[in-house]
């Protein structure tokens, strides 16, 4: 937990302290620049590597037309409907562990265990039980993003001082009831760090198997794309996910700080 | 009468303690086989046996394919390529996180690349780098070092960042100098939350490289899962899953042990969702 902790901590510090956006602009130019000088002396063949305006033109092109942000689209909404359905069994799953005793001892070596092994290989698996397209996709990305929620919400959950469940059980406050108002609020903080871990999986997880299923959205777009050595679409593909997974984890940080404003690890 | 009445109570409770232990231990692998348990119930009864093949089919086929050369190759080559891929991306990340905590030029310039490239999913790269660096070994261990490179970059800049001042105060007092300082202070004290975020960057390895394998490849474990699948052998995806699942996960058990045993002396271990 601690180390969570700190990586995400890490992150927000990070945020913090830079404060001037020329910093970051910095690295981007300095990344278009070195592509460039790449691209004019073709240290590279050109079809491995475009110059930087054929990528923007692409990307404009693409934008304009409306077919990247379809796909995008698409991606997007599966993400985000795994994410979700993460959050609602993860969370679920994992006060219930912290809770009841043979809840925590059946779930705990499943979780500890499931947890580092890779779960896209699940893909041919849920073809087979669900067919092609959106339900196997977010079925398999709820697979990957619930495991650190589980654990985050476990691990924050057991953290909560026993006196604070104790004295709500005293006034007479449910099994349910405690779970609710006193231990979920409590391990929030722990749980936000797993649900951070679930977002950037979620979107990991969706596009890998639209890649390998050729089902739609913007991983199938990159894979074919790549056959057909359009790489001009392909950059333009991958800078398009990478906007979109700054923008929400920023969206993210900024829910995480307004909905955590009374604890101190906001 | 009094005190052999104790000795006997004290005994028996470390008696119950002893075995609660190995209880303990036994009772981890119960749930497991429930698991197991169930799918072979399942099968043929509540789900048709084409869609979810008896545990009892995929076992067989876990021994068949345990024991085939090929698969070893297979697995050999995916376990090469993550290891590789760790390897590097430690050597690369760790002193890049050591600098950017000792030192403000290398932080301001390493942070914002830093906090812009964290949070973006890397899987997106993952045809581009095939593309660039051909089907073999070369692509998987790129893409295993770009997966694993950042939480172990952080996690060593974390580690250096949170040492505490009077750690450094006096070594600097005794005269120690600013690059031993690194060595013998900074990086000692940052090494729980580098084992932590080389564990993280272990397990991103493995899905970066398994990931491309099923997407184009010749060897390697994920290959084998989406050839089985095309070909409908629902059961031998089934032992390929579980030896890769064999394989991770004990890696991840073993270096959690071996971890743990080499931090004895910190206060700290080694976790990390």
């Amino acid at each position: 937990m601690s180390a969570s902790q700190g990586s995400v901590t890490a992150g927000e510090s990070i945020g913090e302290s830079i404060g001037t956006t020329l910093d970051y602009l910095k690295p981007l130019v300095g990344l278009v620049v070195v592509w460039e000088l790449i691209a004019t002396f073709e240290l590279v063949p050109e079809q491995s590597l475009p110059h930087t305006y054929v990528v923007g033109e692409t990307l404009l092109e693409l934008t304009l037309e409306g077919s990247l942000l379809e796909l995008a689209g698409v991606t997007v909404g599966r993400a985000f409907a795994a994410f979700l359905i993460a959050i609602v069994i993860g969370v679920a799953l994992g006060l219930a562990m912290a809770q009841s005793t043979v809840i925590g001892w059946f779930f705990d070596p499943i979780i500890s265990l499931g947890f580092p092994i890779p779960k896209v290989t699940l893909v041919p698996i849920y073809v087979l039980w669900f067919g092609f397209g959106t339900v196997p996709t977010v079925a398999l990305a709820v697979t990957s993003a619930v495991f650190p929620i589980v654990i985050a919400t476990y691990d924050g959950a057991r953290g909560v001082k026993r006196e604070l469940v104790w004295s709500a059980r005293s006034m007479g406050v449910s099994r349910v009831g405690v779970a609710r108002e006193v231990v979920l609020p409590a391990a929030l903080p722990s749980i936000f760090n797993g649900v951070q871990i679930a977002l950037f999986l979620s979107f990991v997880v969706v596009v890998v198997a639209e890649m390998v299923t050729a089902g739609g959205g913007i991983g199938q777009m990159l894979t074919e794309s790549v056959r057909f050595f359009q790489t001009a679409t392909t950059i333009a593909a991958v800078i398009t996910v990478a906007v979109i997974g700054l923008v929400s984890d920023r969206l993210f940080r900024l829910f995480r700080g307004r909905t955590l404003r009374w604890t101190e690890d906001a | 009468m009094a005190g052999t009445h104790q000795t006997t109570v004290r005994q028996r409770v470390g008696d119950v303690y002893d075995r609660w232990l190995l209880l303990r231990w036994l009772s981890k692998l119960v749930p497991i086989g429930v698991m197991l348990g169930l799918w072979e119930f399942a099968s043929g009864r509540l789900v048709p046996a084409a869609i979810l093949p008896p545990f009892s089919a995929t076992a067989e086929q876990i021994v068949v394919l345990g024991s085939s050369p090929e698969f070893h190759g297979h697995a050999t080559d995916t376990l090469f390529r993550g290891f590789a891929g760790i390897l590097i991306a430690t050597v690369l990340a760790v002193p890049m996180g050591l600098a950017m905590a000792r030192n403000d030029r290398v932080r301001r310039t390493l942070e914002p690349i830093v906090s812009l490239t964290y949070p973006v999913p890397k899987s997106p790269l993952i045809p581009l780098v095939i593309f660039w660096l051909g089907i073999g070994n070369a692509s998987r261990i790129t893409l295993a070092v770009i997966g694993s490179f950042l939480p172990i970059l952080l996690s060593a800049y974390n580690g250096a960042d949170a040492v505490e001042r009077e750690l450094l105060w006096s070594a600097r007092s005794m005269g120690v100098s600013r690059l031993e300082e690194v060595y013998e202070v900074v990086f000692p004290a940052a090494v729980p939350t580098v084992m932590t975020g080389i564990r993280i960057g272990l397990i991103f390895s493995f899905v970066i490289i398994v990931s491309s394998e099923m997407i184009l490849a010749q060897t390697g474990l994920g290959v084998l899962v989406t050839d089985f699948g095309q070909f409908g052998q629902y059961s031998k995806v089934f032992a390929v899953i579980f030896w890769i699942a064999i394989l991770v996960a004990g890696i991840d058990r073993i270096y959690l042990l071996v971890s743990s045993r080499l931090l004895a002396w910190s206060d700290r271990g080694v976790s990390g969702i």
